[in-house]
C-alpha cells in the first residue's frame, strides 16, 4: 500500500524540543483530520492512487492518451490535503495530457473542474448557471482564493 | 456506413458519438451517469477530438466500432458506452468538425480548432459535456 506524505507539515521542524513537539502534534492532528469521514485521505488512497495502477501506460482511454503524470498526482494530493475541513470532496479524473483533474458537480450547469499541471499550476473551468469562468492559478501548497470562491459559488 | 471515397460535409444537426472507455470520464454519482468534460478534451490542442458520425450507420455498427476501440485500449477494457451530442454543439463552441475516415470507421470525424490554453479547452469541453447524453453500451 502506498504511504501518504504530509508535505505541508513535515518540512517545518523547529529548532528546539518544544518546536519539534508542536510540529509533531500538528502532523498527528492533520493525519487524524484527513483520516476522518470528512477528510481527503480515503479519496487519495482509493481514486488518486488508482490512477497509478490503471493509467501509467499510454492509451488508457483508447484515444492515445499520455500516461498519468506523477507530479500532477502529487500536486492534486497536496491540494486535497490543503482544502478547508468540511469541503465537499470532488471526483477524481484524468486528462489525455496525463494531468489529474478534480471535479465538483452540483448540477450539469453548475460545476468546477481543476487540472493540475506538473508545472505547479492549476487550470480551472467553472460553469455557473448561465455564466462561466476559467483561468490558471499558481499552486504552491495553499488553495488559491479564486478556487475557494468558485467552490462556494458551485454549491 | 458512409462511403469513404465520397464523404459528405458534417451538418450541424448530425448526431455524433464519443466512445467512453474509462470510468473516470463519467460522473457515476448521478443517475443516469453524466459525461465529464474530461471525455471531450484533446490530447494536444493541435489535434482533434475523435468522434463518430451517427449518419448512415446502424446501432450494431456503432457499437462494433466502439468495442473494437475499447479492445485496443492499453490494457484492453470493456466499453462503458458513448456520449452523444449534435455537431452543432462543437460548432457553437468555435470548433470545426471535419470528416476524417479511418480504417474500420468511415464515419470517423474530428472536432478541431482547440485553443492552446488548457483552461480554455476545459471550458469548451465542459460546455459540450453539459449537453451530452450518455448511452450505456449493450451487454454482450
Amino acid at each position: 500500500m502506498a504511504t501518504i506524505a504530509y508535505d505541508r507539515y513535515d518540512v517545518k521542524r523547529g529548532s528546539s524540543p518544544i518546536a519539534d513537539d508542536i510540529a509533531e502534534a500538528v502532523e498527528k492532528l492533520s493525519r487524524y483530520i484527513h483520516k476522518s469521514y470528512a477528510g481527503a485521505e480515503p479519496l487519495i488512497r482509493s481514486e488518486l492512487y488508482e490512477l497509478i495502477e490503471e493509467c501509467s501506460e499510454p492509451n488508457w482511454d483508447g484515444y492515445e492518451a499520455a500516461p498519468v503524470s506523477r507530479d500532477s498526482i502529487l500536486a492534486a494530493k497536496k491540494f486535497l490535503l490543503s482544502l478547508p475541513l468540511g469541503t465537499k470532496l470532488p471526483s477524481v479524473g484524468l486528462l489525455p495530457s496525463g494531468n489529474v483533474t478534480l471535479e465538483w458537480q452540483h448540477s450539469r450547469r453548475r460545476s468546477l473542474t481543476l487540472s493540475f499541471s506538473p508545472e505547479s499550476e492549476i487550470h480551472y473551468a467553472a460553469l455557473l448557471g448561465a455564466g462561466r469562468q476559467s483561468g490558471t492559478e499558481p499552486f504552491y501548497g495553499d488553495v488559491p482564493a479564486t478556487i475557494l470562491n468558485l467552490l462556494e459559488r458551485i454549491y | 456506413m458512409l462511403d469513404p471515397e465520397n464523404l459528405p460535409e458534417v451538418e450541424p444537426d448530425e448526431r455524433t458519438a464519443r466512445f467512453i472507455v474509462d470510468k473516470r470520464h463519467l460522473n457515476r454519482s448521478t443517475i443516469p451517469p453524466t459525461v465529464k468534460a474530461n471525455a471531450y478534451m484533446p490530447r494536444k490542442n493541435e489535434e482533434g477530438v475523435s468522434i463518430t458520425r451517427l449518419v448512415q450507420i446502424t446501432a450494431d455498427e456503432v457499437w462494433a466500432i466502439g468495442m473494437a476501440m475499447a479492445a485496443n485500449r492499453n490494457p484492453p477494457r470493456k466499453l462503458k458506452g458513448r456520449s452523444d451530442v449534435l455537431a452543432a454543439t462543437f460548432q457553437g463552441q468555435g470548433l470545426e468538425v471535419k470528416p476524417v475516415a479511418v480504417d474500420g470507421n468511415p464515419n470517423h470525424a474530428e472536432a478541431c480548432g482547440w485553443p492552446s490554453l488548457e483552461s480554455d479547452q476545459l471550458m469548451i469541453a465542459k460546455e459540450i459535456a453539459a449537453v451530452a447524453k450518455f448511452v450505456a453500451a449493450p451487454e454482450v
